[in-house]
């Protein structure tokens, strides 16, 4: 920068701005507040739909697992046939055993 | 946190990011609108229309800063208030009331302010923003580029055409000042 550029640029200097207004920060803001972006449908969408698979997991891993697959069974009152004479009755819908 | 992580957190709805960047931004651009419209109630409205425009959609971070964006979009709003009024305020000529005599130097400096007002205002429109945005809010000829939407080589050529149109303008009170520093 020149001499010349400096002098002016000194000069340009003394022409000092204001500050805002007073009332301009409430005005913006409240504006700000009236207009600001909500967050989108499909947001909240999602959101519930991961509150409800959190939910979902959480029973399942609260709930005791009473469903399973019979291994072993109870064997009180058994008798084997004593001679292993071994008799098949047909049974048909409507007869009595 | 990068202005534009601030604006798409804005955009979200995120209060604290909006007044991040209104306290980033609001002076800057309070002092371009007014130095542009001379009227400090213009530059109010002006501001206050500036920020809410974030709202909008068209800021994108590929294509530009959001500083440029901001100073591109006041510099738009500065220039629909001319078509709408079909004229630049006058300049606020409100004095704050003193009872106490102004020292010399705060006087001269005042007088100094009010001519170099009157210089700039009488520069045409494309220079007196180029003039405003590299003197006074400290941008880079390729920020003001952006802004205008100019070549930097023409930022160049109007800032070299308004100095010496201001030089010629002020040269009296440019004499005075070399004149007091002897």
């Amino acid at each position: 920068m020149t001499d010349h550029d400096k002098e002016l640029q000194e000069l340009l200097r003394q022409w000092e701005a204001p500050r805002p207004g007073g009332r301009l920060d409430s005005r913006v803001m409240n504006s700000w507040r009236q207009t600001k972006p909500r967050p989108r449908i499909r947001t909240w969408l999602g959101i519930a739909a991961g509150i409800l698979l959190l939910l979902g997991l959480a029973q399942s891993w609260m709930t005791p697992q009473t469903t399973r697959l019979a291994t072993t069974m109870d064997a009180q009152g058994f008798r084997p046939v004593p001679d292993g004479n071994i008799t098949i009755t047909t049974l048909t819908r409507g007869s009595k055993q | 946190m990068t202005d534009e992580t601030l604006y798409q957190r804005m955009r979200a709805g995120d209060e604290s990011a909006f007044r991040a960047l209104y306290g980033k931004y609001r002076d800057p651009l309070f002092r371009f609108a007014w130095r542009m419209t001379g009227s400090a109630d213009t530059a109010d409205d002006l501001t206050h229309d500036c920020f809410l425009s974030l709202l909008k959609p068209g800021f994108e971070a590929q294509r530009s800063q959001l500083k440029t964006y901001l100073y591109a979009a006041m510099r738009n709003l500065c220039r629909k208030h001319y078509r709408d009024t079909g004229r630049e305020d006058a300049a606020d000529t409100e004095q704050t009331a003193s009872t106490a005599p102004a020292a010399l130097d705060s006087m001269i400096s005042a007088e100094n302010g009010e001519a170099v007002r009157m210089a700039v205002a009488a520069l045409p429109a494309a220079q007196r923003e180029v003039v405003i945005l590299f003197e006074y809010e400290e941008l880079s000829m390729e920020e003001i580029a952006m802004i205008a939407g100019i070549e930097t080589g023409a930022v160049k050529s109007r800032l070299y055409r308004a100095r010496e149109s201001l030089r010629r303008t002020l040269e009296t009170k440019l004499r005075a000042t070399a004149e007091a520093k002897k």
